[in-house]
């Protein structure tokens, strides 16, 4: 195959780690210029967040783009703040995986459970909530699989709804659980620069 | 009649707004082929510049805080070298279901609003800052229109009304577009390609908070390293194919505010094979540099090899731009009484003529006359006086005023 596989791009990559918070942070640098950052809880072993960035076309370098975990607060900029923002009360989508699954939330969404749907588009490769009132559609796609070149399974995606949360949760695959599980080992092997708390020492 | 010596030459001020001079029907913008590319209009009203935002360049408003910054440096600054790029933005496009705006109290402060988009899946709230809500008032958006906002730069584009508002009135102008209502996500990430010069990637990369600084104003120096690396990236994507490099036009206006040095720098610059075409205006045929006084300047040395002089404004031409100004400015006028305004405005000045219109249609308004005539026309001319007539009315008065006994040098106007 021409292109290189996920886990031989994640192996070329120039690789920081460091242990904070409890977390093991890990930056990649790709051959492209393209930057990621990921979080693993250090007991559990679980995906907290993971982050990319990469060079505008320009040069400027743009901002993180979230994957998995808490969208960043928006820091406004001066430009920003007098254009167009979401309003606070609308829907909030983010990912947070499990060990066994990816998993989705979406916050403030107040309508009952039967107004929601989800499904897969196979050829999109996409998931896709719809609303029958008509308040919120979102399409998504998770890019593990993209990663991997494996298809999406309807049957893995299942959904609930409570405290005003709409929960998507998609087994993950086995060959996605075999893959991961071998690049924690290799992970854990990259000696963390510095496990102090991260800030300066003073003299 | 008066004739300029100079490429062309334009009224400065042209009724409410200038982009109507410069707009599509404009007089000069007929001398140009499309194909000539982007237009960046740098005018010279102290103490700012604008690239004119109506042709697609991001409109930088430097402040330039002392004249000595006026010229050269600020020039090369936008000498444009367009360069095209495409990149991927985030749009939202959606039908308006909602505009609030909320004015503080007080009268002052800022304005907070909230705006609710829908397309045929889905709706969203969003919070409007300051300069949205100036936007969207001016563009006159209302619930039932189908919008689409630029996320990064805030440029909203009305694409029309929504299908299902086609019955909330009966008579419709002529330009309403309906169009269906998006469907799908508001917010789409859509390739655009984006125009920029050459000065912006520079500001783009000397400072770490990049493309803000544009619109702060506080673009600095940049330094000769970055502006060579710049260089040698732009040259290595012409070749590549990902960029292509179009001159464009500059239009300066009010090219008599700029000094010596600044003439000197555009001399040599037209000789590069990539300037663009340079169109300058001025109301002074020969008149004196602002930094060196003792010299008077008449652009001859840009060298009239190197240009073309278009000498507008004939009689025709006139009567043409009075006519656009009535339009601009709704004002309904018999032929008799153009005849009238555009003698008046070969005679004196078009500016004055121009000044008239308003003027002549208050008066017409009075009387309760459904169009201008003569009459109106000649009662404005008796009310205000031009050019001419105030300064041979000062040289009759003159004893009557303060400070008769000094005997100061009078300015030469052309």
């Amino acid at each position: 195959m021409a292109v290189p596989s996920w886990l031989e791009r994640l192996r070329a990559a120039g690789k920081t780690a460091l242990v904070q918070d409890g977390k093991r942070k890990i930056h990649y640098l790709f051959e492209d210029g393209k930057e990621m950052a990921e979080e693993y809880d250090i007991k559990t072993g679980q995906l907290i967040s993971r982050k990319w960035q990469e060079k505008n076309t320009l040069g400027g370098t743009g901002k993180w783009q979230v994957e998995v975990g808490e969208p960043t607060s928006p820091l406004l900029g001066a430009l920003e703040s007098e254009l167009i923002t979401e309003s606070s009360s609308n829907p909030i989508f983010m990912r947070k995986d499990t060990l066994s699954s990816f998993q989705w939330r979406i916050r403030n969404l107040p309508y009952p459970k039967e107004v929601y749907s989800v499904s897969v588009e196979e050829e999109q490769r996409c998931c896709v909530i719809r609303t029958t009132n008509k308040k919120y559609y979102k399409k998504f796609s998770i890019p593990d699989l993209d990663r991997y070149h494996l298809p999406l399974d309807a049957a893995a995606l299942s959904f609930t709804h409570a405290n005003n949360t709409l929960i998507i949760t998609y087994q993950k695959p086995k060959e996605i659980l075999a893959a991961e599980e071998q690049l924690q080992k290799e992970l854990k092997k990259i000696k963390a620069a510095n496990s102090g708390d991260g800030d300066c020492k003073t003299q | 009649s008066r004739s300029f010596p100079l490429i062309c030459s334009l009224p400065t001020t042209f009724c409410v707004s200038r982009s109507s001079v410069l707009g599509s029907n404009s007089p000069i913008l007929r001398f140009l082929p499309k194909f000539w590319g982007s237009i960046s209009i740098l005018d010279q009203h102290p103490p700012n510049f604008t690239l004119h935002p109506n042709f697609g360049v991001l409109p930088p408003h430097l402040n330039v805080p002392t004249p000595k910054f006026w010229g050269s440096p600020l020039i090369f600054g936008v000498f444009p070298l367009f360069l095209p790029y495409r990149e991927e933005t985030e749009i939202i496009e959606g039908e308006v279901v909602e505009i609030q705006i909320d004015r503080p109290a007080t009268g002052t402060g800022t304005k907070v609003g909230k705006l609710t988009l829908k397309t045929t899946e889905m709706e969203t709230i969003y919070d409007l800052g300051a300069k949205m809500i100036e936007a969207l008032s001016k563009e006159k958006v209302q619930a039932g229109d189908v919008i689409t906002i630029d996320k990064a730069t805030g440029k909203i584009s009305k694409l029309g009304r929504s299908f299902t508002r086609a019955r909330d009135y009966d008579a419709m102008g002529a330009q309403t577009k309906f169009v269906q209502c998006p469907d799908g996500e508001l917010q789409k990430r859509r390739e655009v390609v984006h125009t920029v010069s050459l000065h912006e990637i520079d500001v783009i990369n000397s400072r770490t908070q990049g493309f803000l600084a544009l619109f702060s104003g506080d673009t600095g120096e940049i330094k000769p390293e970055v502006r060579e690396q710049i260089n040698a990236k732009v040259a290595e994507w012409r070749e590549e194919g990902k960029a292509e490099v179009i001159p464009g036009v500059l239009f300066i206006d009010e090219v008599h505010m700029l000094d010596i040095e600044s003439f000197s720098f555009l001399n040599r610059a037209l000789e590069s094979d990539m300037a663009p075409v340079l169109i300058m205006a001025t109301n002074r045929g020969i008149t004196r540099y602002l930094s060196t006084p003792g010299q008077n300047h008449s652009l001859t040395h840009l060298g009239t090899p190197k240009s073309v002089v278009v000498t507008l404004f004939g009689e025709k031409e006139t009567q043409k731009v009075l006519r656009i100004g009535c339009e601009e400015e709704d004002v309904e006028m018999t032929e008799d009484a153009y005849a009238v305004l555009t003698r008046i405005g070969l005679e004196t000045s078009l500016r004055y003529a121009i000044q008239l219109i308003t003027a002549a249609s208050l008066v017409a308004r009075k009387r309760k006359g459904a169009e201008v005539g003569v009459e109106d026309i000649k009662r404005v001319y008796s009310l205000f006086l031009d050019e001419s007539r105030s300064t041979q009315y000062m040289r009759e008065y003159q004893e009557a005023f303060l400070f008769n006994e000094l005997q100061g040098e009078s300015m030469e106007t052309p």
